[in-house]
């Protein structure tokens, strides 16, 4: 999956989806989801939390 | 080192770059004027009919790279719809801006109202509550709050919000 096509699957730009990669934006709660459901996978799979 | 080049600036978005351009194009307008504006006031020979042009020509100039840039820029990149990260920088940046207007404005309130006081009866207080010179206070005010909003802009898309 291209960077281009999961932005356009959560609904934001790829400029976000860039900054999420690179954590330099922590995703809202909604957009996390997004992303998460555009893999097919759990949420916790796809994003963990270091505090 | 091209390709890493082409490959920052698709990287960018249209917004991020819209945000330093507009921050370039204000400092490149109103350094000089704000420069020209100090100059004459310190000569005490800021006239209004000089300032209005000169001010009609700074504004002008704005409106004209501002509009130019962004033109070019919608055209190389492409303009997406404002998503959450967007409207976060955006309400961040907003906020320092208002922020920094608020306390200016207090400072430069209790500046001129002490410059007066200071130099009550002299001529020189009138310099300080002068319509002219209280004008051009409260533009520099509102250019200071707008360079602070796209330099706030520009840091959290490059650097994160």
């Amino acid at each position: 999956m291209t960077q281009q096509s999961l932005a356009d699957t959560a609904g934001v730009t790829r400029q976000t989806i860039i900054a999420v990669e690179a954590a330099k934006y922590s995703p809202s709660l909604e957009l996390a989801f997004r992303i998460a459901a555009a893999f097919k996978k759990p949420l916790s799979e796809v994003f963990q939390y270091e505090g | 080192m091209a390709h890493r080049a082409v490959q920052a600036f698709s990287n960018t978005s249209y917004r991020e770059l819209g945000a330093w351009a507009s921050l370039i194009v204000t400092g490149f307008v109103y350094v000089p004027y704000f420069s020209w504006v100090l100059r004459r006031f310190l000569e005490n020979r800021l006239e209004a009919g000089d300032l209005l042009g000169v001010f009609l020509g700074a504004v002008f100039s704005q409106i004209f790279f501002l509009v130019g840039i962004h033109i070019a820029l919608a055209i190389v990149l492409k303009d997406e719809p404002r998503d959450e990260r967007d409207r976060i920088i955006e309400a961040k940046s907003s906020h320092l801006a208002y922020n920094i207007l608020s306390v200016a404005s207090v400072v430069a309130a209790v500046w001129i109202v002490i410059g007066s006081v200071r130099f009550a009866g002299a001529p020189e207080a009138m310099r300080f509550l002068h319509p002219i010179f209280l004008s051009q206070v409260f533009l520099f005010l509102c250019i200071l709050a707008e360079t602070a909003r796209y330099l706030t802009q520009g840091i959290c898309y490059r650097r994160g919000s």
